[in-house]
């Protein structure tokens, strides 16, 4: 199965890519590649509903298809299609959609496989093609080539940092589990992992890249970043703690990595009020989801997996909902600044309602399944210390406040006239509603991750 | 044999940094390329092979680019804008330094139970680039120092890596390429605009965009105009 699952991903690559390389095709063609990307996530999501799970993937071996890659793979899927299906439609640009089915491509690739270096190199290749998205496009609203080239070669520097400190910790943690006497080793291979994991997946304090990629490159290379690409970085996270549970299992480890993961979601939840621009806004909120995450897997606990993986699952879909929509409003605005943002409901009624959506589901608020996954992390917390319960429940009110203030803002609070004062397009709206709809249901149904949730938790025996 | 390269790495890593004219630096960088095979050859002679075609390759993607960028905003051959006989010296030194330190390592350190010659060309081709890219004032100084660091991540992770892993090993052959290939495409873009290819006119069109770039903090030199100082100096 995980051979046609990456096939499948890979042939609609090639075909938007060849679509993107002739001008205007994207345009004239835009009803049958809609067609494409739908057969491939509904046969993609057939797949993978109807094969059998494996035991969970150990490093050494080839593709697997087991329960981590049956729970985050149909979300991913399924955010990464809505973002191309509503990319298809706007008038962005023209590699957009072949640059978020590839960056789908790489990241089920990765979560399939067993191979460590090679999923190291795959989240390479993401940013990658991320960055090239950067260097080719420049056609947004913050276009300017200067910035563009600038963000690009912080984001090629840092990212070839990051997948050295990733090697090294994997090469040093094969080094010591053919050497357990070296004991000085645990807490190298776990620092160097922390340099590594954060400066590729953006998480705080090594963030440096994030909020200027997320201003500069085109909505759907942001996609991939908030999407696949620390999607991937977060299973490569797990797989490695699964594959070395003594990792974390040394206490102060496991309790500096929780202490800077909640402090780092209390950080971006405070800088998130220093933000003028609604991407830089957004870059912020995910470096909060991806604290939350954090703390959840640091924990070592069945309460903070279990909420980790949940939010993991959500923001699969709610990062490229809210980073499309935001694209959409200003471009509908032809403005960037939260200040000049604003009375967008009456016009865009679907896309609201899907940005709401994607806010209840970012901050985890009920009905959206997030909030199941808080309410498991709030618990684990509240069991361990009170202190570090408020200050998770701080980082969510934080933003909580601030995502309110920019929706009010941009749908809400009476502005000038807008110039564009066309009904939104019906196809994307819907794709966006749906996908809005969609987070409701599954926090409706919490059983729909609880028998996945099981089987992945099943596997990891040292969880306490 | 594995001796000789790993020591004839010294130089040819050095010079990429200290040289001033763009295709001596390129010369290095081919140089540095065919040793590095020589030293795979040793651990896994298909690797090496495939290491040397995508060396091969990065290094006719920048030597296009350079052609490209010299040609088009009209500057002296010159990589590096700053001539100063003492940055000749400061670099030498560094560049000395480091290879100290790398022997040293190589040999307090033996990790991994790789021999010492492998050990001493990793560490010393990954300090050598990040001195490269530290030190560096314009793109195709940022694109030879990652370049270089990259192919001492590829020695390391060919020489300790496991047979099983042959297809990220094979993924890892295109770094060095795709590296080459951004930051060209990066300098072209940047030269189109007839800004030429130095990072503090980002730091001027760009500045909280790099500012914020503490890890990578490139520094800022004062830009020479004199005809003087575009020619590339003797010896070099």
């Amino acid at each position: 199965m995980p051979l046609e699952v990456i096939g499948l991903w890979l042939g609609l690559s090639l075909v938007l890519v060849l679509v993107s390389a002739v001008p205007d095709c994207l345009t004239r063609y835009r009803w049958a590649l809609l067609a494409l990307v739908v057969v491939a996530l509904g046969g993609a999501l057939a797949l993978a509903w109807t094969s059998p799970v494996e035991t969970l993937a150990r490093w050494r071996s080839g593709l697997a298809f087991d329960s981590l890659a049956k729970l985050l793979l149909p979300p991913l899927w399924t955010g990464a299609a809505g973002a191309m299906a509503v990319a298809i439609f706007l008038p962005s640009g023209r590699y957009e959609p072949a640059i978020a089915a590839l960056s789908t491509t790489a990241a089920t690739a990765g979560i399939l496989s067993g191979n460590p270096l090679l999923v190291i190199v795959l989240l390479l290749a993401i940013a990658l093609v991320i960055l090239a998205g950067l260097l080719v496009h420049d056609e947004g609203l913050m276009g300017h080539p200067m910035l563009n080239v600038a963000t690009g070669i912080k984001y090629l520097i840092l990212n070839v940092v990051a997948t050295a400190c990733l090697v090294m910790a994997l090469l040093l943690s094969n080094f010591y589990s053919l050497n357990p006497d070296r004991t000085e080793l645990v807490r190298i291979v776990a620092a160097v992992f922390v340099v590594g994991f954060g400066l590729a997946a953006g998480a705080m304090p090594f963030y440096f890249h994030i909020p200027d990629t997320f201003d500069a490159t085109p909505s759907l290379a942001t996609v991939s970043l908030a999407g696949p690409l620390q999607c991937l970085a977060v299973v490569y996270l797990i797989r490695t703690t699964a594959n070395g549970p003594w990792l974390l299992t040394d206490p102060h480890v496991s309790d500096v990595l929780m202490a800077g993961a909640i402090a780092g979601a209390l950080l971006a939840g405070i800088m998130a009020f220093g933000q003028r621009r609604l991407n830089r806004l957004l870059a912020f909120n995910a470096m909060r989801e991806l604290g939350w995450i954090g703390f959840g897997i640091a924990s070592v606990s069945r309460g903070g997996w279990r909420g980790a993986l949940i939010l993991l699952a959500v923001r699969c879909v709610s990062q490229p909902l809210l980073i499309v929509i935001a694209k959409l409003v200003q471009a509908r605005r032809g403005e960037a600044d939260l200040e000049k943002l604003g009375g967008l409901a009456k016009l865009l009624p679907l896309t609201t309602f899907a940005w709401c959506a994607g806010v209840f589901a970012s901050v985890g608020l009920p009905p959206a399944a997030s909030f199941w996954g808080l309410g498991s992390l709030l618990g684990f917390a509240w069991s361990n210390s009170r202190l570090t319960a408020i200050l998770l429940g701080l980082s969510g009110v934080l933003a909580l406040w601030r995502l309110a203030q920019a929706s009010y803002g941009t749908f809400w609070r009476p502005s000038a006239a807008i110039a564009d004062v066309l009904p939104e397009r019906p196809t994307p709206s819907w794709v966006l509603a749906c996908l809005g709809l969609g987070l409701g249901f599954a926090g409706v149904a919490p059983r729909v991750f609880q028998a996945p949730l099981d089987q992945v938790l099943a596997y990891f025996p040292f969880l306490r | 044999m594995l001796i000789a390269a790993a020591v004839l790495l010294v130089p040819a890593a050095a010079f990429i940094g200290v040289f001033r004219q763009w295709r001596r630096c390129l010369l290095s960088l081919g140089a540095l390329f065919l040793l590095v095979g020589i030293v795979l050859m040793v651990v896994n002679p298909t690797i090496a092979v495939c290491q040397m075609i995508s060396g091969a390759t990065a290094l006719a993607v920048m030597f296009l680019c350079g052609r490209q960028i010299f040609s088009e905003t009209h500057q002296a051959l010159v990589v590096h804008n700053r001539l100063p006989a003492w940055e000749y010296l400061f670099e030498s030194i560094v560049a000395a330094v480091a290879a100290v330190g790398a022997a040293l390592f190589a040999r307090a350190h033996p990790l991994f139970g790789l021999p010492g010659p492998v050990t001493f060309s990793w560490v010393w081709l990954g300090l050598a680039g990040l001195f490269m890219v530290v030190l560096a004032g314009n793109i195709l100084e940022v694109g030879l120092g990652l370049v270089v660091f990259a192919t001492g991540l590829n020695l390391l992770i060919v020489a300790t890596s496991l047979a099983t892993w042959w297809p990220a090993l094979l993924a890892v052959q295109l770094v060095p390429i795709a590296v080459a290939l951004l930051t060209s495409v990066a300098g072209i873009r940047l030269s189109h605009f007839g800004h030429g290819v130095g990072l503090d006119l980002l730091l001027d069109k760009a500045p909280f965009v790099m500012a914020s770039a503490r890890p990578v903090r490139i520094q800022v030199r004062s830009r020479v105009t004199t005809p003087e100082s575009l020619s590339p100096p003797a010896g070099a």
